[in-house]
């Protein structure tokens, strides 16, 4: 019996064809879509591409299969295709890349647009309203996926007939006042953020030098917060006397170390004291003995065997932590010293988060606040989401089941697909809800529309594209703004008109946002690409929809529990490309 | 747990902790038949580290077996299934250690199963064997689970007699003692003037004494704390009043979201009470073979009637506060938390001796008495079933009372039948049954279950589906499948979580499933 006997029967000739047939597009080669790939292999799509910028990591290998102990460090992408070669049953052409999804010059809309459906397999939001907006753009369905602990979700997008990833409104990260984090904190987390996000970056991490407009700029958010003079000439001195600690990466460690504590744990916090105001209703944080462990300090260092650094679950003692402080920054100045420029927080990289965990203990321990592990700072510092192969294996086969419906028609409309989701819940393991129609309100697919603008050159200048495109869709006036937020041209800014596109920042992979100035028809996205001659895309434009500010909708109707809400996997931080 | 270790497993200790990991990495499971489903299960447990696992299946490999099974290649056709998906598996991890029986099921010494903590069989094996294994099994209190595929459905079932689970991560209750404060925490709160406070102090009274004295005064004036909805309703106000301005005092805000929690009684939840009164902890059945599990329970059952509540757990949920008042409430919990453990540990000592045993405790079981005392409130036990099929069930689906989402025909239970057909069908005529097989197929239904075989359209539909896909080899339905089952049996091994109880059905037509108890 041929292999593909019982897929033929599964499926159905017409579809097993069909499916044969497409070239697909598989977005992450991590968790999700170590299973994923499996699955559409041996669903037997005759070409899947596979893309991810990240190498693997000794935590992703309890769950991404096809990775092995030596493949660590090595790319995702690369390393599945080859695990996956000898599986190649149905001979699938397999394309790996190592690479930014969201890098226009490695992916231009040509090659988005050669696939037949989009899988995304991704673990942060950022990437995930990209895929979004090429779909949209190219009206390409799209799988999207994610996973978090036991919990999961499968969402298929069919641009403009059902809801796309931008209709779902996201939850925004928590922030803190900046005041609380530097001068008044009161939990766990805002030591964290603290070491984290300021003396680390401060001292290690690519920092730009603060241009005099810049620091007008932080002072006035200090400003809106609080009134207390005193307190934010405090803050704004203490930047600039870190970068006078940060030029310290070049000198001993124990120089480094000296300075570094006495600075920020024992000359800063006295001075924080000093301002009256703040520990009127507060109690006062006692700063760093530093000199009562300075020889058992110098002692342990001297000592090798100690095992500290390797008890990740024990709540370090402060000698512990000055140990840890010790190490890390040991390591990390050694770094520096052999011609790294600048280190990021990492929470794979063991240095960047000893220091973090030793100097937000430190600091914790000085404002009367909980220390705590390793292990538990590591989950809020790194924004950890847990996760386990068992439920990326149910979700990437709901992915792929999901996407079925499609090669049987090839049609976006009248998908009798599914959303699904997967809990722990008892009684409820699996849910499911029928697709629900693109939300009124959302930005990328209902107020707008979206295609693709050819330009032959950018030497034209930007009235004649004016004209072009206000003669094409009827509009009377409308404003331009270019890429992210870059304003370009309204009715009263026409400093531009008679500037070459090229002089703008026109160029291929770029977007315009096209909007009505007498709000009429409703805004425009075009994605520039330069070909043989100018082409708009064909669009009927709707007219613009107009929302009344709802005052009683809040608490109308309870949302029932766990259909709806916090599904999709969210790492907040942007990905940097390793190579 | 060595660096490395914690590094790997990092992402799923944030799930199970280092208990559940070490449960894991103690745990030995047996799959019986190297199916596709098979294969996808066990990846899924070796990868997070099970400590050994055994293929028992006598079958060699053909090309049948690659169509959907991610783990053979074309070199392994005509070895010994056993043998060879267990050296591929083995690759996964090399923490996990993996063994191949390749005898035939019948040839297996009795006393090989006691090695195992799980055993799974997976799609089809001969329908009396299976029954004295679960008889067997269900004996030496081994759990079994059942996975099948056909199509795009499938079954899980899960045999054994008690399941105990001390950290069920199922309550997300504080238990707060507002209505209930002990001596100390009723001090500290009336040490807190309201009226008295400057507005910055004010603003910073944890939320929790604030109900506290809400509660009380109001109890003073209405007879006892509010329990209508009316009533309720009239307490949040009163606790909002009580603010001198509410826009900014976010401790007052937090109050008033958080005003349920003063109407939480502080109990004995009933499943814990029905444990307490089990048979198990009575004097005469208690003795030096009692597990440590329903020692705990008869000791907390005696903690109970001495001090008359739960140990407490001692955990307390963020609020706004200025930073001393939030510690030394924290501290009050956290110091009536180890008083209580300390209290309860006696008490287990106590049990100890009365079933003499005087070796005093290990530190394993301390550890376990921690856990035991954070989690007592959520305490679970399942008794389950050694049968497959009950009258009930039967009449059940032969009366389509299934759940009807989208008023389509269609009979879960029917898929669940279906498939013990399927099996039956395997059995009788040595081949997987066919389009053309349809009318023997529920002719065999009605003669194995013994009923009229006259069936609601949606059962016959439902057999119609399985007839035609006759496969159990997509891959998708396996990896899906063998996902959840894994899951349930992660469950069993780290003990930890509620698991399945007892049947799960899955419909992969319209991605809908449903549980059931037999």
């Amino acid at each position: 019996m041929a292999k593909d006997t019982y897929l033929k029967k599964v499926l159905g000739e017409e579809r097993f064809n069909h499916i044969k047939a497409s070239k697909v597009l598989m977005v992450g080669a991590g968790g999700i879509g170590c299973e994923l790939i499996k699955n559409l292999m041996l669903t037997g799509f005759g070409e899947i591409h596979i893309v991810d910028l990240d190498t693997i990591t000794l935590s992703n290998l309890n769950r991404q299969f096809l990775f092995r102990q030596k493949d660590i460090n090595k790319s995702k992408a690369m390393i599945l295709v080859k695990a996956v070669e000898k599986f190649n049953y149905f001979d699938c052409k397999l394309i790996p890349h190592h690479g930014n999804i969201m890098n226009t010059e490695l992916f231009p809309i040509s090659w988005w647009s050669s696939f037949d459906y989009i899988y995304n397999a991704l673990d942060n939001v950022e990437a995930r309203t990209y895929v979004n907006s090429i779909a949209l753009f190219l009206k390409k369905p799209l799988m999207e996926s994610g996973t978090t602990g036991f919990q999961g979700q499968v969402l298929p997008i069919y641009p403009y007939q059902s809801e796309c990833f931008d209709c779902i409104p996201k939850d925004t990260p928590t922030t803190y006042p900046v005041c609380t984090i530097r001068s008044t904190p009161s939990k766990p987390v805002h030591c964290i953020t603290w070491a984290k996000e300021f003396l680390f970056m401060q001292l290690f991490d690519e920092v730009q030098i603060l241009s005099p407009e810049k620091l007008a700029e932080q002072r006035k958010i200090l400003e809106s917060e609080t009134t207390d003079k005193k307190e934010i000439d405090n803050l704004m001195n203490e930047t600039n006397e870190l970068n006078d600690l940060r030029k310290l990466t070049s000198s001993t460690i124990e120089e480094f170390m000296d300075n570094l504590v006495n600075k920020i744990f024992v000359k800063d916090i006295e001075k924080l004291i000093r301002i009256d105001s703040l520990w009127k209703y507060r109690k006062q944080p006692v700063p760093l003995d530093y000199a009562t462990y300075n020889s058992e300090l110098s002692s342990m260092v001297k000592s090798t065997s100690s095992d500290v650094l390797h008890n990740e679950t024990k709540v370090w003692s402060i000698l512990e932590n000055l140990y840890v402080l010790y190490q890390a920054s040991k390591s990390l100045i050694d770094r520096i010293q052999s011609g790294e420029k600048f280190i990021s927080f990492d929470k794979d990289d063991d240095d960047t988060l000893n220091f973090v965990v030793s100097a937000s203990n430190l600091r914790s321990s000085i404002f009367g606040i909980d220390v705590m592990s390793k292990f538990d700072i590591k989950q809020i510092a790194g924004n950890i989401i847990p996760a386990i192969a068992t439920t990326n294996a149910i979700i990437s086969g709901f992915s792929d089941l999901q996407s079925l419906n499609y090669f049987k028609s090839y049609e976006l409309s009248n998908q009798d697909a599914n959303t699904v989701f997967v809990s722990m819940k008892p009684n409820r393991f699996v849910a499911r809800a029928t697709l629900a129609s693109p939300n009124p309100q959302c930005a990328s697919c209902s107020l707008s529309s979206r295609g693709i603008m050819s330009l032959s050159s950018l030497d034209g200048t930007l009235q004649e594209l004016i004209d072009n495109i206000k003669e094409f869709y009827k509009y009377e006036d409308i404003s331009l703004i270019l890429g992210k937020n870059k304003l370009i041209y309204d009715f009263d800014f026409e400093d531009n008109v008679d500037r070459s596109l090229n002089s703008l920042g026109f160029k291929s992979g770029e977007t315009l946002l096209v909007q009505d100035d007498n709000d009429e028809l409703e805004n425009l996205e075009l994605y520039i690409i330069i070909g043989e001659e100018f082409k708009l895309p064909e669009l009927t434009l709707r007219a613009k929809k107009v929302f009344k500010e709802e005052t009683d909708a809040e608490d109308d109707e309870p949302i029932e529990e766990g259909v709806v809400d916090d599904i999709i996997e969210v790492e907040p931080p942007i990905k940097k490309q390793k190579v | 747990m060595t660096i490395d270790k914690s590094n790997k497993y990092d992402r799923q200790l944030r799930l199970w902790a280092s208990t559940g990991q070490s449960n894991l990495e103690l745990s030995h499971i047996c799959l019986i038949n190297g199916t596709t489903t098979g294969s996808e299960i066990l990846k899924n447990l070796i990868l997070p580290g099970i400590g050994n696992f055994t293929i028992i299946d006598d079958k060699e490999i053909t090309t049948n077996d690659l169509a959907g099974n991610f783990f053979l290649t074309n070199d392994n056709i005509g070895q010994l299934r056993a043998s060879a998906l267990c050296e591929s598996l083995m690759e996964l991890n090399e923490d996990s250690k993996g063994h191949a029986i390749t005898d035939s099921l019948d040839e297996i010494d009795d006393s090989v199963w006691d090695r195992f903590n799980v055993v799974v069989v997976s799609d089809y094996i001969d329908p009396e064997f299976l029954d004295t294994l679960k008889t067997k099994l269900f004996k030496k209190e081994i759990p079994l689970f059942i996975v099948n595929t056909v199509g795009f459905y499938g079954t899980i079932n899960l045999i054994i007699n008690e399941i105990t689970v001390i950290e069920t991560h199922t309550s997300q209750l504080f238990d707060l003692r507002i209505d209930q404060p002990w001596q100390e925490l009723s001090e500290l709160s009336d040490s807190y003037q309201l009226d008295s406070l400057d507005d910055s102090d004010h603003a910073h009274v944890p939320y929790v004494i604030i109900l506290m004295q809400a509660l009380r005064s109001w109890s003073d004036s209405h007879n006892g704390p509010p329990t209508t909805m009316t009533e309720k309703r009239q307490f949040k106000k009163f606790v909002q009043d009580q603010s001198r301005n509410f826009t900014f005092e976010t401790n007052f805000n937090e109050a008033v979201s958080s005003v349920f929690r003063a109407y939480q009684k502080t109990q004995v939840p009933s499943m814990v009470k029905s444990l307490m009164n089990n048979d198990k902890i009575s004097d005469k059945n208690l003795n030096n073979e009692t597990p440590f599990f329903w020692i705990l329970i008869r000791a907390l059952k005696s903690f109970v009637e001495l001090y008359g509540n739960l140990p407490l757990p001692g955990t307390l949920p963020d609020m706004a506060s200025d930073t001393n008042n939030y510690i030394t409430l924290q501290n009050l919990y956290r110091d009536k938390a180890a008083k209580d453990k300390e209290l309860f540990i006696e008490e287990v000592k106590r049990v100890l001796t009365i079933i003499g045993r005087l070796d005093g405790l290990t530190a394993l079981e301390i550890e376990l008495i921690n856990i035991f005392c954070k989690n007592s409130h959520s305490i679970h036990v399942t008794s389950g079933s050694s049968q497959m099929t009950s009258k009930s069930l039967l009449e059940q689906m032969l009366s389509n009372k299934s759940n009807d989402y989208d008023n389509e025909e269609y009979n879960h239970l029917a898929i669940y039948f279906g498939i013990m057909t399927f099996n039956h069908f395997i059995k009788q005529n040595n081949h997987v049954p066919e389009e053309s097989d349809y009318d023997n197929f529920i002719k065999l239904f009605s003669e194995v279950f013994e009923c009229h075989p006259d069936l609601p359209l949606s059962a016959l539909k439902t057999f119609k589906e399985i007839v035609c896909h006759s496969s159990s080899h997509y891959h998708n339905i396996s990896s899906l499948m063998g996902g959840i089952a894994s899951q349930e049996v992660l469950k069993i091994a780290t003990s930890q979580y509620v698991p399945l109880d007892n049947l799960y059905v899955f419909d992969g037509i319209r991605s809908q499933s449903d549980k059931y108890k037999i």
